[in-house]
């Protein structure tokens, strides 16, 4: 039997987030480990994805700590982590008048990736979309953007994954597919976070699994089956099994 | 990534896709144009004298037309949340500041000649009498209102009700700007614009307060 090693590689420390008055996250602690995929849910407005933007530093804390490889993010270590970062939403971060083609290039580009034809053919070709590399994004499935916008966000090789809602508005076969390559993902090496509020077949590909309620953590932990999920789940919100 | 390298990769993906979709060029084209048409008709002038009541007028139909395009440059990259993967770069992001700044710079000045060549050609507009002031006066405008526009524009994306909330925030602060436009395109028509003026004074000093500030506040503005 292979044990594949796992450290920590990012952690967030009592973060607390403010809009205004309204406290959105109270003292988090979190901690994500390589070769895990960790699923964070909880109902709307419960901070899952303010939580997902202050690890990606689309946000600013207003309290707290964040570590990548026990060092605290900060100053010049800011920009080395968002090289290694990759971020992905049920938006497709992807510019609609542009081919295929032309907004990976740009991508590319812009994180000053070496051998980018190669490594843009070669992500096209493993998602399937180099047979529409000159078609405009705006013209693909919704299936087909997000499998362009996965390859956009492993363009630059991300040792830390963040994926906020990537199920949202995929059918059965696409949800299938990308379940696959997030499981590929993992056994790659990286550090998956996936943020969700759907209790579904995706679930188990999941690891361990953290519950806000509130902008509180009230769950870290793994579980056996959808069921034993659904029970601490609806246990938190009141809500009834179905 | 080098500075200047990010400047141009995102100011050249910028123009392409403006040429592709079209929507902002040419409503702000054709805005312009109509305007001409109508004000010509209205004040009913046989010619357009830029050197009294016409240089107002031509300067009116810029910051409105401009106005439809610069309000745009941010809009357009809420479709599909891309502005988040541009910020998820590691890249300055006073550098995106600044490649959108430029794109408004450049869609400005050919807003201008368009204006101004048509204005020639229809309505005899006295602009080729002195081109060298007139451009000056046009280009240090330029630079402000891309500047103000670029930043307002950024800070009003994502917000319900931009479309109102964007040349009320605007327009009254370039008010300075454009009153000097119209008294600096007249001197410079009667070709008696002097460097030391002290309305191109204004412009120059409106023109470096607000690019500095707007580039140092723009990741600020755009953190949450």
């Amino acid at each position: 039997m292979c044990f594949m090693k796992e450290e920590v590689l990012v952690e967030c420390s009592q973060i607390d987030k403010f809009y205004g008055k309204k406290q959105a996250l109270k003292k988090v602690d979190l901690k994500l480990f390589t070769n895990r995929i960790t699923f964070l849910m909880g109902e709307n407005g419960a901070g899952k994805s303010t939580l997902c933007k202050i690890l990606a530093l689309l946000s600013s804390k207003s309290n707290g700590k964040l570590f990548y490889k026990n060092t605290e993010i900060k100053g010049e270590l800011r920009a080395e982590y968002k090289k290694i970062l990759g971020y992905l939403s049920h938006q497709t971060f992807i510019y609609s008048h542009l081919s295929a083609w032309e907004n990976l290039v740009f991508f590319a580009n812009l994180y000053g990736i070496k051998n980018k034809k190669e490594k843009i053919e070669q992500l096209m070709d493993s998602f399937g979309i180099i047979e529409n590399k000159n078609q405009i994004a705006g013209t693909f499935s919704r299936g087909l953007q997000q499998r362009l916008s996965l390859a956009r966000t492993l363009l630059n090789d991300p040792n830390v994954l963040l994926l906020d809602e990537p199920f949202a508005g995929l059918d059965p076969c696409a949800l299938n597919n990308l379940a696959k390559i997030l499981l590929d993902q993992k056994n790659s090496e990286r550090t998956i976070l996936i943020v969700t509020h759907e209790i579904d077949d995706t679930i188990e590909i999941a690891d361990n699994f953290i519950i806000l309620k509130a902008g509180e953590k009230v769950f870290e932990g793994s579980f056996y089956s959808k069921e034993n999920l659904k029970e601490v789940y609806f246990e938190y919100f009141g809500g009834e099994k179905q | 990534m080098n500075f200047i390298k990010v400047v141009i990769l995102v100011f050249m993906k910028d123009i392409k896709d403006e040429l592709r979709r079209k929507e902002n060029i040419l409503s702000s084209l054709f805005f312009a144009l109509l305007s001409l048409v109508l004000f010509h008709f209205s004040v009913d002038m046989t010619s357009i004298d830029l050197s009294k009541e016409g240089a107002g007028l031509m300067w009116l139909i810029i910051i409105f037309a401009g106005t439809i395009f610069i309000q745009n440059i941010f809009r357009k990259e809420e479709e599909n949340g891309v502005f988040l993967a541009l910020l998820l770069a590691p890249v300055d992001r006073a550098a995106i500041y600044l490649a959108k700044f430029l794109v408004c710079f450049v869609f400005l000045a050919i807003l201008e000649v368009f204006l101004f060549v048509l204005s020639f050609f229809f309505f005899g507009a006295a602009v080729f009498d002195s081109p060298l002031q007139l451009t000056v006066v046009a280009l240090a405008v330029n630079i402000g209102f891309s500047a103000l526009g670029t930043l307002i524009s950024s800070l009003l994306m994502n917000q319900k009700g931009s479309s109102i909330l964007y040349p009320l925030l605007l327009y009254p602060l370039l008010f300075p700007l454009f009153a000097a436009a119209a008294t600096l395109t007249q001197l410079s028509i009667k070709s008696s614009l002097a460097f030391s003026d002290p309305w191109l004074r204004l412009i120059i000093l409106f023109d470096m307060i607000f690019l500095g500030t707007s580039s140092m506040l723009f990741e600020s503005v755009v953190e949450d």
